[in-house]
């Protein structure tokens, strides 16, 4: 989606988006007015925005005042001073001097983000992970667990942080809980 | 105790209780017993011989995250307030507790034998925090606010770790996780929402309840001690 004031700008900017590989506009606006609406209606991946239609007086955060979620990723269009604070709410900026392939790797180097993010949020627990899991439900310490599997203790807990993260269980007990529902130990295992 | 509409002395009784029923809770531990007719929430509370601001300030915290009482009436306060706890931890101990454990003994069941022990081991760890917590509070915390209020001469007590606050609301988190994300057998969904129904019921109680403990019970302890110069 671009909302950009001036034709010339707005146009080139499709011309140039729409010889990206995998990239379409699918929405233009020339300024703000109902802009809310049309977002409430679909969320682009990517919203280009140029910054001088925001009012000066109200330096609102921009993702608040439209109702932009994090799954939409926000791009200045550039071609006079910006405000640093503003400058500092967008993922990226397109200046007017740049030329398409910039534009282009701008572009892609953003999709590239939002895809590497996403796939880190599903991720299982890796066989490291169920081993130390096993451990942590059979009652070990992390000192314990530190010798069986010749790591830091350093390392034990930061194996620690990201079963509690993936699995999003804290306790022992409940971690056990979860060991057994996944068939990754029986109760007689358990002390 | 959730709404967005404040709460004020002229409202009937009657009328708040069905914006939202929770308030059923507040009038309940404060004694209040139900059959108010048309009376307006500060007709009843002076019947009950309780002041209507701290009523209101309780009805109120989950929208305003503050007390409203003046420092001025603290000592008149802490009684009822102490009250107003103790009534909820019975109503945790005696309803809520027995409650979810029922309803999580009936859904392991289904599950192998291993995995129907690991989860009443894990409720039965949650119970007993949950109770020693309880416990710790009115046999130290309560008996040390009235004594407070009667200007009789005692030590403060020891805090207990916040750590142990933070343990149970983990365990609760857990629990509902467990349940929603890694308990199969669709064909008992619907005893599962009625458990996780209870177990978010559970965690709002809570969660107001230790609101009331910080934003309400705390400042008026502060106040007492100060006046005792304990």
């Amino acid at each position: 989606m671009i909302v950009e004031p001036s034709p010339i700008v707005q146009e080139g900017l499709k011309n140039i988006i729409q010889r990206i590989q995998d990239f379409t506009v699918d929405a233009f606006y020339f300024d703000t007015n109902r802009l809310t609406e049309h977002l409430l209606a679909r969320i682009p991946d990517l919203l280009l925005f140029n910054p001088c239609l925001l009012d000066p007086s109200s330096r609102r955060n921009i993702r608040q005042l439209y109702g932009i979620n994090d799954e939409c990723s926000l791009v200045a269009i550039e071609y006079s001073f910006v405000d640093k604070e503003i400058r500092d709410q967008f993922d990226a900026e397109i200046s007017i001097n740049d030329n398409d392939t910039r534009i282009q790797n701008k572009l892609q180097a953003l999709k590239r983000n939002e895809k590497t993010e996403r796939k880190n949020e599903s991720e299982e627990l890796t066989d490291r992970e169920n081993e130390i899991l096993v451990a942590i439900a059979r009652g070990l310490t992390n000192k314990e667990i530190a010798e069986k599997y010749y790591i830091s203790i350093h390392t034990v807990i930061s194996h620690r942080k990201n079963i509690v993260k993936k699995t999003g269980i804290k306790s022992v007990s409940g971690l056990t809980v979860y060991a057994l529902l996944n068939n990754l130990i029986s109760y007689n295992d358990i002390d | 105790m959730q709404s967005k509409i404040q709460i004020t002395a002229n409202m009937k009784m009657a009328d708040i209780v069905h914006m939202n029923h929770n308030y059923l809770h507040v009038i309940n531990r404060f004694c209040i017993p139900l059959g108010f007719g048309d009376q307006s929430i500060d007709e009843v509370c002076q019947k009950a011989k309780l002041p209507t601001d701290l009523f209101l300030t309780i009805c109120n915290i989950n929208s305003l995250q503050k007390s409203s009482l003046s420092d001025v009436d603290y000592p008149k306060y802490a009684e009822k307030l102490v009250l107003f706890l103790q009534n909820s931890h019975n109503y945790y101990r005696k309803i809520k507790i027995p409650e979810i454990k029922k309803a999580l003994v009936s859904l392991a069941k289904y599950y192998n034998e291993n995995t129907e022990k690991a989860l009443a081991h894990f409720f039965n760890e949650y119970s007993s925090e949950v109770k020693k917590h309880l416990l710790y509070e009115e046999n130290v915390m309560f008996p040390y606010i009235l004594n407070l209020c009667k200007n009789i001469k005692q030590k403060t007590p020891k805090e207990q770790s916040e750590i142990h606050h933070q343990n149970i609301e983990d365990k609760l988190t857990d629990l509902k996780n467990i349940i929603i994300k890694y308990m199969s057998m669709p064909e008992h969904d619907m005893q599962k929402i009625d458990l996780l129904d209870k177990l978010f019921h559970f965690q709002e109680d809570l969660d107001t309840h230790t609101l009331i403990e910080d934003l309400i019970l705390s400042p008026i302890v502060k106040c007492l001690e100060k006046e005792n110069r304990v």
